[in-house]
């Protein structure tokens, strides 16, 4: 009868999912500026977070591309490229290529990963969003 | 964006000193949801770790918008403590400590054994925030002020615990997915008679749109209300006629007010009281 119930286990579902996402772009971003002694990093911990990372992107890639429906976290980044001008196909594309760099263990620029960080940032502000629609009920 | 950064790690730490200090003066008796209150600590410790380990990134601009994106994922988990659980277990008046013990031993009895322990906050209408971090233990339960003094009302509480059930359980959320995609490519077969294309078309789209209405928010709706109607029966269905008479509880929000009026759950109501055979109550 309240959508309460719903509401709290897409949040919880979401919430998991985007920050497994954000922990592992903060560990390839280490990687990257060389950092990771800093932040107490593996080459383990960046192993598994390169293989998340690349899950999503695979998932991705065909929905931006138009070739797949997509679930409604990867419809609602397909929307938000879309409203800011941006073009879906391209970001498929370049989203392929990253994830075939990641699988080939070769490393990625700052600019790629600020892509894939870009749209992570979709889903984060979404669950966001979604604390506040709580709130306010 | 690179000042911004630090400024909201600091905001981080604060909130997180601040919810251990609330979270440390929330009193602790025997009629207290104790267990609930070292689970939310246990949380916020894991919590605090996590902001610890990765504080570098958060201070180094060269993390840029991943440390803003994980600092934002911290918070709203901060959030759902803060907001969803602190207000509960802060102070529990009598009426929601004696319906806490109501609720457990339903959950007891309905063999829903994963719950641990519930928080009763009378907050407003009747609904259930049944999971925490992925974990379905200690469940909040929303009900009115003076819940106690509507008894008809509180066969409504099962409908709520259909919603943990429902999470614990995926395998109903996937029956259901199955039976409603196999009825609609039914309907897709059979329906559809000798027409234009034109026609076809807008049939099939009418059929698509009349799919996706059942999205997964309204088959949870659907399980939980079955689940009720399964354990409770008849008062089942005078609690739903009485809750949202009184407006105990939330309806469909995306109904206009004239389909509120006439709501499924009255028709529903109405249909099994005739069945009964109390045909002058539907009246």
């Amino acid at each position: 009868m309240s959508s309460l119930g719903h509401l709290s286990g897409r949040i919880d579902r979401n919430l998991k999912r985007v920050g497994d996402l954000t922990k592992s772009l903060i560990a390839i971003r280490a990687e990257i500026l060389g950092k990771l002694e800093a932040l107490k990093l593996t080459p383990e911990k960046v192993a598994e977070a390169k293989k998340k990372v690349s899950g999503f992107l695979d998932s991705l890639a065909p929905v931006l591309e138009g070739n797949a429906e997509g679930d409604p976290q990867q419809k609602l980044i397909l929307r938000r490229l879309a409203e800011g001008g941006r073009q879906p196909t391209d970001y498929g594309s370049d989203f392929s290529g990253i994830s075939s760099a990641i699988k080939s263990n070769i490393t990625l620029t700052p600019e790629q990963l600020d892509k894939v960080s870009e749209v992570v940032g979709y889903l984060q502000g979404e669950v966001a969003e979604e604390v506040r629609r709580l709130r306010s009920r | 964006m690179h000042s911004y950064q630090p400024l909201k790690a600091d905001e981080v730490k604060f909130v997180l000193l601040g919810l251990s200090e609330r979270l440390d003066a929330c009193p602790r008796g025997d009629r207290e949801p104790v267990y609930i209150l070292q689970c939310l600590q246990e949380r916020l410790e894991e919590i605090a770790q996590i902001y610890q380990d990765e504080e570098p990134a958060f201070r180094d601009p060269a993390f840029g918008l991943d440390g803003l994106n994980r600092l934002g994922v911290i918070m709203s988990s901060l959030a759902l403590i803060e907001e969803e659980y602190l207000p509960a277990v802060a102070h529990q008046t009598e009426e929601e400590r004696k319906l806490r013990v109501i609720f457990l031993e339903s959950a007891k009895r309905l063999g829903l054994t994963w719950i641990k322990d519930i928080v009763v906050h009378s907050s407003g209408a009747l609904a259930i925030f049944p999971t925490l971090f992925t974990v379905l233990e200690i469940p909040v339960i929303h009900v009115q002020a003076n819940f106690l003094d509507k008894c008809l009302c509180l066969p409504g509480a099962f409908h709520e615990f259909g919603h943990s059930l429902f999470l614990r359980f995926a395998e109903f959320y996937e029956a259901m997915k199955r039976e409603l995609d196999a009825h609609f490519d039914a309907l897709r077969k059979v329906a559809i008679g000798p027409v234009t294309e034109e026609q076809k078309q807008r049939q099939l789209e009418a059929l698509n749109k009349a799919q996706e209405f059942w999205d997964d928010s309204r088959l949870a709706e659907l399980f939980c209300d079955l689940f009720a109607q399964y354990v409770a029966g008849c008062a089942n269905m005078i609690s739903m006629i009485v809750s949202v008479n009184n407006g105990a509880v939330e309806t469909e929000p995306r109904l206009t007010p004239l389909q509120r009026h006439g709501c499924a759950y009255a028709g529903l109501a109405g249909l099994g009281f005739q069945r009964l055979g109390s045909t002058s109550l539907t009246s």
